[in-house]
This record gives C-alpha cells, sequence and structure tokens, in this order.
C-alpha cells in the first residue's frame, strides 16, 4: 500500500475526531465545573438539525455552523436551569435531554430529510498546507476542524493559566468552599453548561454542514456519548483529548483502514467496534480507583444550593 | 412580590404525587404549542394525541400493549435508579433477551413442542442477566463507569442484532427483507383480547411493578436498595456495594431481557431489526415518572404508552413527524424534573 493511501486515511481520522473533539472538549469544562451533563447526544442532534435547516434555507453552511452553536448553547442553558436553579438530578436531566434532543430534531428536520447542501468549503492554510506529509493530514481541512484542534490547547490554557479557569475548577471540586469565597458557583456553572451545549451544537452542525452536507435522523450514532466516554479517559485533562479522539475516531472509520489494508471484515462487527473501543478504552483507565478518584472533579453529579 | 425556593422541613408526599401530575398538564399544554407551531389546529392535535386512541376498545388495547414492555422494564429500572446504579443500557438487554430467545425458533421453525415456549421465555431472562452482567463485572472487577459501558453495549446489541435479522437469521423466504421467520404457534405467547393484540405477556408485566414493590419492602435486598441513597448508612449497615451494583444490574437486565421476548413472542412474532424503537429510553422516562416506585411505574407506563400510541395516531391523520412521540417524551421528562423542585422545596414569597 503506498503511502498517499495512508497521508489520506490518517486525514480521515483527522477530520473523524473533529465532533468527538469539539462535544468532549465543552463536555470536559461542563464537568470541571461540577455538572455531568448526559445530554451531549441529544444536543448534537438539535446542532445537527438547526444547522442543516440553516445553511439549507440561506445557503451559507457558515450560518449553519452558527445556528448549531446558538441551538446547543440554549440547550446547554435549559440544562443548567434545571440542575443548578432547581436542583434536579444531572443524570436524570441529561437523560431527558438526549431523549429530547433526539425526538426534537426528529421533528424538526422531518421534511428536510434527503435535501442536499453545498457543505463547508475546505480552506488549505497557507504555507503550512504545503508541507509534506503534515500538510494534507492537518492542514487542508475546513474552519471546523482547526477549530477543534485550537479548542483542546484554548481549554487547557483557559484551564490551567487563567483566572476565570481556576475559579471554575474550584467550583467544581468544592462548591461549598468557593461559594464562601466569595465567588459566583451558579453563575460559574451556567457559563461552563452553555460553553458544553454550544460546542456539542456546532460539533452536531459540523456533521450535518461539512462531514456529510445533509441530514438523516439519527445521524449523530452514539458521536456524543463517545464523546462523555472521552472525557473520562482523558481523565479530564484537555489535551489527553485529542490522543482518545483521534484512537476513537481511528477505529471509527475501521473500515477505511481494513480495505486499505486488504482486509475482509464483517461490516456489523466494524460498526460496534467504536462501542467496545471506548469500553476497552474506559477499564483501562479506570482501573486503578484512586487515578479516577484524584482526576474526578469532586463535586461532580452533586447539586449545590447556597442556604442562606 | 417575588417567589423564591424555601427548603421544606420534610419531602411533601403530597407533590410526590401531585409532581407528576403537573407535569403531564404542562407537557400537555407544550404539545399543544409545538402542534400550534408546526401549523395544525391545537384543539385537533391534543385530540388525535391524547383522547382519540381511548376512543375505540382497540385502542385501549394498543394502549394496554404498549404500556407493557415499558412497565416490565421500568419496574427492573427502579431497582437500579433507587440503587444508584444507572443501567441505561435496557435497550441492549432488551434486543440481548429477544436474541437469545429467538435462537430456538430459529433453529427450530417447525416444532410444536410443549416446552418451547417456557424455554424460549428462560432464555429471554439469561439473554438480558449475561448481557447485563458485562457491565455489572466491568463496574464491579475494573470500576468502569456502568452508564457508558451499559450504553456502548446498546449498540453493539443493535450491530449483533442488524447482523442477526440480515445474515444468517433471515428468512429465506422473505423475499430479501430483513427478519427471521415468523414465529409458530407453539412459539408464540396467546393472545388474550380478540382481534388486538394484546396478550398473556403483557398480563404478566404488568404483575412485576407489584412483585418489585413486595420485594423493596419485605426482603433485605430490598432493604439494601432503598440504603443505597446514603453511602454512610450503606457502609455503617456493612452492606457490600458490588453486591448490590450485582444484584441491580441482574434484576433490571432480566427483566428487560424477558421484555424484549415477550415482545418478539408476542405483538411482533418475528425477531425484526426494527424490534427496540426506543424501548430503552422510553421505560426510563417510565421509571422516573413513577418517581421510582414500583407502583407509581404502572399509571406511567400507561400515559407513556398513550403518548406513543397518539404519536402514531396523530402521525397518520395529520401527517406529523413520527418522532413527535420521543419529542413528547422529553418534554415529558423535563417538566416532571422541573415539578419534582416542589417535593423538597416550597414556592414562598418574600418582601424587599
Amino acid at each position: 500500500m503506498n503511502n498517499a493511501v495512508w497521508i489520506s486515511l490518517l486525514a480521515g481520522v483527522v477530520v473523524a475526531a473533529t465532533p468527538l473533539l469539539l462535544a468532549a472538549a465543552g463536555e470536559l469544562v461542563c464537568e470541571r465545573a461540577g455538572l455531568l451533563n448526559l445530554g451531549v447526544e441529544g444536543m448534537m442532534a438539535v446542532g445537527a438539525v438547526c444547522g442543516f435547516i440553516a445553511a439549507f434555507t440561506s445557503g451559507n453552511a457558515y450560518l449553519g455552523l452558527l445556528a448549531g452553536l446558538v441551538a446547543g448553547l440554549l440547550c446547554g442553558l435549559l440544562f443548567a436551569w434545571l440542575t443548578v436553579q432547581l436542583m434536579a438530578d444531572q443524570v436524570a436531566t441529561g437523560l431527558a435531554l438526549t431523549i429530547l434532543g433526539h425526538g426534537l430534531s426528529g421533528f424538526i428536520g422531518h421534511g428536510y430529510a434527503g435535501d442536499s447542501i453545498t457543505g463547508l468549503p475546505a480552506l488549505p492554510l497557507p504555507g503550512l498546507s504545503d508541507l509534506p506529509v503534515l500538510g494534507p493530514i492537518l492542514f487542508q481541512h475546513t474552519l471546523p476542524v482547526y477549530v477543534a484542534l485550537a479548542l483542546v490547547f484554548g481549554v487547557h490554557w483557559f484551564l490551567s493559566r487563567t483566572r476565570a479557569g481556576l475559579t471554575l475548577r474550584s467550583v467544581g471540586e468544592d462548591p461549598k468552599v468557593s461559594y464562601s469565597l466569595g465567588l459566583r458557583v451558579n453563575a460559574t456553572r451556567y457559563a461552563a453548561a452553555a460553553f458544553g451545549g454550544a460546542m456539542a451544537g456546532f460539533a452536531g452542525a459540523f456533521l450535518s454542514t461539512s462531514y456529510t452536507p445533509m441530514w438523516a435522523e439519527g445521524m449523530v450514532a452514539g458521536q456524543g456519548w463517545i464523546a462523555v466516554g472521552l472525557v473520562v479517559f482523558a481523565t479530564w485533562r484537555p489535551l489527553r483529548l485529542l490522543v482518545g479522539a483521534w484512537l476513537f475516531a481511528g477505529v471509527g472509520i475501521g473500515q477505511l483502514f481494513s480495505q486499505a489494508a486488504g482486509l475482509d471484515l464483517n461490516t456489523y462487527l466494524l460498526s460496534a467496534l467504536p462501542y467496545l473501543a471506548v469500553v476497552v478504552a474506559l477499564v483501562l483507565i479506570s482501573r486503578d480507583p484512586l487515578r479516577i478518584r484524584l482526576n474526578t472533579p469532586a463535586s461532580l453529579g452533586r447539586p449545590f444550593r447556597a442556604e442562606t | 412580590m417575588p417567589l423564591r425556593l424555601q427548603r421544606r422541613a420534610r419531602p411533601s408526599f403530597a407533590m410526590r404525587l401531585g409532581a407528576p401530575l403537573l407535569a403531564v398538564l404542562v407537557a400537555a399544554v407544550i404539545a399543544c404549542g409545538l402542534l400550534a407551531a408546526s401549523g395544525k389546529a391545537p384543539l385537533d392535535g391534543f385530540y388525535a394525541l391524547f383522547l382519540a386512541p381511548l376512543t375505540q376498545a382497540s385502542g385501549w388495547a394498543d394502549v394496554l400493549t404498549k404500556s407493557a414492555p415499558l412497565a416490565l422494564i421500568g419496574a427492573g429500572l427502579v431497582v437500579a435508579f433507587r440503587s444508584r446504579v444507572w443501567n441505561i443500557g435496557a435497550q441492549g438487554q432488551y434486543i440481548a433477551g429477544a436474541v437469545l430467545g429467538s435462537a430456538l425458533v430459529v433453529h427450530m421453525p417447525e416444532s410444536s413442542a410443549g416446552w418451547l415456549l417456557p424455554s424460549m421465555i428462560v432464555l429471554g431472562v439469561i439473554g438480558g442477566l449475561l448481557y447485563a452482567a458485562i457491565p455489572a463485572f466491568l463496574s464491579t472487577r475494573f470500576n468502569a463507569n456502568v452508564i457508558l459501558t451499559s450504553l456502548m453495549f446498546d449498540y453493539v446489541a443493535l450491530a449483533g442484532l442488524h447482523y442477526l435479522t440480515f445474515g444468517p437469521w433471515r428468512d429465506p423466504s422473505s423475499y430479501g427483507f430483513p427478519g427471521s421467520v415468523s414465529f409458530q404457534d407453539a412459539a408464540s405467547l396467546p393472545v388474550i383480547w380478540a382481534h388486538t393484540q394484546f396478550g398473556l405477556g403483557a398480563v404478566f408485566a404488568f404483575l412485576a411493578a407489584p412483585l418489585i414493590w413486595i420485594l423493596l419492602r419485605s426482603t433485605l435486598f430490598g432493604f439494601q436498595v432503598r440504603v443505597s441513597a446514603s453511602d454512610e448508612a450503606s457502609t455503617y449497615a456493612g452492606f457490600s456495594r458490588p453486591r448490590v451494583v450485582w444484584m441491580a444490574l441482574l434484576l433490571s437486565g432480566a427483566l428487560a431481557g424477558l421484555a424484549g421476548l415477550m415482545q418478539v413472542a408476542g405483538p411482533i412474532n418475528q425477531l425484526r431489526p426494527d424490534i427496540y424503537s426506543e424501548v430503552g429510553f422510553s421505560a426510563i422516562i417510565v421509571a422516573y415518572l413513577g418517581q421510582l416506585n414500583p407502583l407509581g411505574v404502572l399509571p406511567a407506563a400507561l400515559l407513556v404508552g398513550l403518548f406513543s400510541v397518539g404519536a402514531n395516531n396523530a402521525q397518520i391523520t395529520l401527517g406529523l413527524s413520527s418522532s413527535l412521540g420521543q419529542l413528547l417524551q422529553g418534554v415529558l421528562l423535563f417538566t416532571l424534573l422541573a415539578s419534582n423542585v416542589l417535593v423538597n422545596y416550597r414556592l414562598a414569597k418574600v418582601s424587599s
């Protein structure tokens, strides 16, 4: 097999990892603030359908991305309203968001299935895209692919180097102490949930305006759940998301790899592989309970209310 | 004068009953709003969704048939969720039960042996139980998150179901349509309401909830489940957490597997790639809507069953999307979670 095939496969991995990275980076920020949002799958579905409809009606795929982002942000705020304001159970609320998002996307997308749009254009980065090997793998993609890569480093910088990031982490570790120090716990959690939602919506819109420029019911196909798993795999550290996302995306397009390598694997087995890969990865990471306990944001999943 | 939340001295029992009713009312109003937004007359929509199924006897039978697997899975999920074991893989366990139970029929499609149906039921239970044992093992042995592993195995089960129904188990005389042979009489649960799909399986399904209620009230395991709400109390009582995780997953998995078998050997009558239709997620809604009380699961299952029959009805008569049912279930769970704040808090007026 020649090098060109491998380069195009690796470029495919980078593209396929994009929705995982976007959604997982958003979820990571949300979880570091103490909110476990299991609604990523649903928020991506809503982002995908809103993004597609906006791109279809306006004729501009970038507007689609924006619409997906805003729709996801609203979903994130809805989650925060229930879990922060009304102290609803986070697991139940996240599941509700996933079910609602699936239903809503089917409901409003009814009638758009089968329509096609012009997808986002590729934006080769000047200079970098001409590099041998790395150029075609990393620098000849559509805008969200670059955004996803930048986002991972941006989130790392934000959490470890800024005051707002420190506030967010301390809210996630101990909301009571943070509150008594005068930090705005609820506002921080609202913002984190909104960011997580926006990134999930953006990831969904990437799927429907760029990855496959069309909309179909159930097109998110578990990628939101894989993103949630990715956050655990990365033990809540942003840079480790890259490793996991590329790994899972590589397994996800395993069909292309196996064809390229001349293997004839069962397609049903291949379609189950990404999910099995997540399970294996979770088992390997979680085997050491201490590591999970030390890295999990201490207040994750627990409601907080300032008793006045 | 602004309102704010004030913690109640103890959870309100009246609101525990009242919150689901409030949630249903608000969800119905939102449903009418959605219908209006999609250009339908809201009252026509409301009628098609919630009332039309109840105007005919066959509609009642449909609602009962739809509710039965939800009540069965929901009752198991109550035990899991009360134990704080987040088994959200009921979908996969349902498929596993249906598949393992169907294996006998696929290999002896002519058999009219009396032991066939009972063996299928046992295999259905074992299928769901074994499938739930995987996340239980991964959780207790390797500390892996049950939410994620149980859910990932949903997708794996689905791939397996598609493999079998499009591949080796496909009925050779089906003109290429996916799905196993239709089950012969000896492999089917009898219909007990003539000219409908309401069968014996559904009757047994509704019995699960009261049995689980007794289990939770009167057994040591039930006590362990109820104490699980508090880590300190469970540890102090010396209860083993892995044991509770195992039991909760095995029990909820077994009931989901039984539900899967009951559907393929009942209303569906064959193993098809579309046997699941989100029944696992609907059962989660049923468990919460029943306030995680096994007896509450029964009215909750009937209501969600009505929603899904009504949504099918609205799809046919008003040309609405088939996703309407799922959307309404999502809305309902949201309004329920929001209403539940009133169980522990009251709205109080504050001056200033």
